[in-house]
């Protein structure tokens, strides 16, 4: 990124399609980066054609300039760096989205508007004349449709010609009124099928029971899938995978035969079992985390650009409130069940620091991400729901109980909601597959070093017999508290690194269904994995980390004791 | 009377906004603001909030700011 290049700025309200039409415009190199200063993500990439050789940055969106200079918004920022902007106007949405377009062409920055869902303006029975709105607004007005690449060419071809205006409008909503009766006329048009839906989704009625069996599919899919990425892609790999650790694990001896490969399990290598970096250190984060959390994104990511994540957040909207958060907050919790790190990242959604100090601390205490999910299953399946079922319900109790003695003991209040529900639209497969990629980026990137970083240490622990001395400091807790054999201790500290290896390092112990139950909500509670650890700490400071992790512990004593009564 | 007192799929005028210039500038940008035409969709179960609809856009709002939309039928 150079100072000098030409900067295309894309502009717009929050969900015009944005995004699309930053896919169209750019291609495939895209980057994502923190904004200067700042945790803000800022997509940027290149536009290159004969005339055209600049960065485009897709600012995030915005419905007024002056709200959001005055709030310091970083995308107030980002407009004085544009040598052009490109305002994105949803075209069904013709009135609200001017506003924005009136405050732009104020500044003395050249203009292009894109009349963005062009092709949707037809069956809302709306019309409207573009040549007109060009005339009245003074600069380039082009149609598009970013789905199908329709106008994209033409709305490139007329960057240059974007116009600097610096027209001053006075009472703004005034004059957007004039200019909507001017260009825009509405037919009266029948419901579309979508437009029933968005009722059918929102009311409480069916909205509640649609939302049930919307979760509840979502995560059957992502069973399903991950499964069978399991089964036919992965497992066979790492069958193919057997043969030269074999090779290696009778060519190595000693210490390195204790770190790569690890212990031979009945004379063989035992991917879940063994603890070596090159065994279990890989095969547990690849063959049976990363198929599940590639298929929870995959499944999200159309569930959030189809739309419907806003009414299920309408939906939970009052029960959130009582937690001390926005019903939007369901979003950055349904992230951490897949992995806990992009889950707090998208913690920024909410608007409070207190609201983000609670969802962030509640998703580590009590969201399982694939890892520990999977992990549960792989050590309670056998005793079906009996087992699971406690588990997650367990987990679920902590998560509303935490979450009221929080609301409760926290200064301040929640705001109110106030949130826009987006149309129902199709999602558009090549950016799904894009964000998808992003996320499984956060993933790999964080938490696959991280695991065998964890398998390494905890060899180096076994081997300099540190963790026997950790377990008899420790025992008292485990084994008094939690009644948990004294081998199990291992296992926990190995958590504080990664959390699927710990509960697979139960699995040889022999614990009981009481005590499996137990060590599967102690591991999930008491300490998220050390990347999430990295990224709370990145996004909530050392008072509130140091703050969220006592909260953690506390509640894990507690509630591995009770267990330990009740069960 | 206000937006809470409104009945599910009723239409209504907005007649009033009952806030600053910083609620009135916020609730714009959902294009709320005086004469226009609102729907309520729905209210949320336990004092959840209300579903409006302007344009044939909805929006979800807490009771606190419903309760401060001033409508007439």
């Amino acid at each position: 990124m150079t100072s000098k290049e030409r900067k295309i700025l894309l502009v717009g309200n929050p969900n015009v399609g944005k995004s699309a039409l930053f896919s169209r415009l750019t291609g495939i190199n895209v980057t994502v980066s923190n904004y200067p200063g700042t945790t803000v993500d800022v997509k940027s990439g290149k536009i290159k054609t004969k005339k055209i050789d600049a960065e485009l940055i897709d600012v995030p969106g915005i419905y007024s300039l002056k709200a959001t200079c005055d709030a310091e918004d970083v995308s107030c920022r980002m407009l004085d760096e544009g040598n052009v902007i490109v305002n994105v106007v949803d075209v069904t949405n013709l009135e609200r989205n001017l506003y924005l377009t009136l405050q732009l062409l104020e500044r003395k920055v050249p203009v292009i508007v894109a009349l963005n869902f062009w092709d949707e303006r037809e069956h809302k029975g709306i019309s409207i004349d573009a040549k007109k709105l060009q005339k009245i607004l003074g600069v380039p007005v082009v149609p598009t449709v970013a789905v199908s690449g329709e106008g994209i060419n033409i709305l490139v071809g007329k960057i240059n010609d974007a116009k600097r205006n610096s027209r001053k409008t006075k009472n703004k909503w005034e004059e957007i009124g004039k200019i909507v009766s001017r260009v825009q006329t509405i037919r009266h048009h029948h419901h579309t099928f979508f437009q029933t839906l968005e009722d059918f989704s929102i009311k409480p009625a069916t909205g509640i029971p649609l939302a049930t069996v919307v979760i509840f599919l979502t995560f059957m899919a992502v069973r399903l899938i991950g499964e069978g990425l399991i089964r036919f892609i992965f497992n066979p790999l790492f069958s193919l995978y057997l043969a030269p650790v074999n090779l290696l694990s009778q060519n190595t001896g000693g210490f390195l035969h204790s770190v790569l490969i690890g212990t031979l399990i009945n004379g063989k290598v035992d991917f879940l079992q063994s603890m070596g970096l090159l065994t279990t250190g890989i095969y547990v984060p690849l063959a049976m985390i990363l198929p599940y959390v590639f298929a929870f994104y995959l499944v999200l990511g159309l569930l959030e650009d189809s739309g419907y994540l806003p009414r299920l957040a309408a939906l939970v909207d009052s029960v959130m409130h009582r937690l001390g958060m926005h019903g939007l907050a369901i979003i950055p919790m349904m992230l951490g069940a897949g992995c806990n790190v992009p889950g707090v990242l998208a913690t920024r959604i909410l608007e409070t620091k207190r609201q983000r100090f609670i969802a962030i601390t509640l998703t580590a205490i009590a969201m399982p991400c694939m890892a520990q999910t999977a992990m549960i299953y792989g050590l309670l399946g056998r005793y079906g729901i009996r087992g699971i079922g406690t588990v997650f319900a367990t987990l679920f109790v902590v998560w509303v109980v935490v979450g009221i003695i929080l609301n409760r003991m926290s200064r301040g209040d929640v705001p109110e909601t106030f949130l826009e529900v987006v149309p129902y639209r199709i999602p558009i497969l090549s950016i799904v597959a894009k964000k998808l990629w992003v996320r499984i980026r956060y993933f790999s990137k964080d938490a696959v070093p991280y695991m065998l970083l964890g398998v390494f240490i905890i060899n180096m622990l076994y081997f300099l017999g540190i963790i026997s001395f950790l377990g008899n400091l420790a025992s008292p807790i485990i084994v008094q508290l939690f009644g948990l054999p004294r081998e199990a201790v291992a296992a926990l500290v190995v958590g504080f690194f990664r959390k699927d290896v710990a509960v697979g390092m139960l699995l040889p112990l022999g614990l009981s269904m009481k005590q499996l139950i137990i060590a599967s909500v102690v591991l999930t509670m008491y300490f998220p994995c050390i990347a999430t650890f990295a990224v709370i700490f990145k996004e909530l400071g050392i008072k509130n980390t140091l703050k969220s992790v006592a909260i953690m512990v506390g509640a894990t004593l507690a509630v591995g004791g009770m267990l330990n009564l009740i069960l | 009377m206000n937006l809470l007192e409104l009945r599910n799929d009723e239409v209504a005028v907005i007649v009033g906004l009952d806030g600053g210039s910083a609620f009135k500038e916020k609730l714009s940008f959902m294009n709320i603001r005086l004469n226009k035409r609102i729907k309520k969709v729905a209210t949320q179960p336990l004092s959840g909030p209300v579903i409006a609809e302007i344009d044939g856009r909805q929006v979800v709002l807490g009771r606190g700011i419903a309760g401060r939309i001033l409508v007439r039928r």
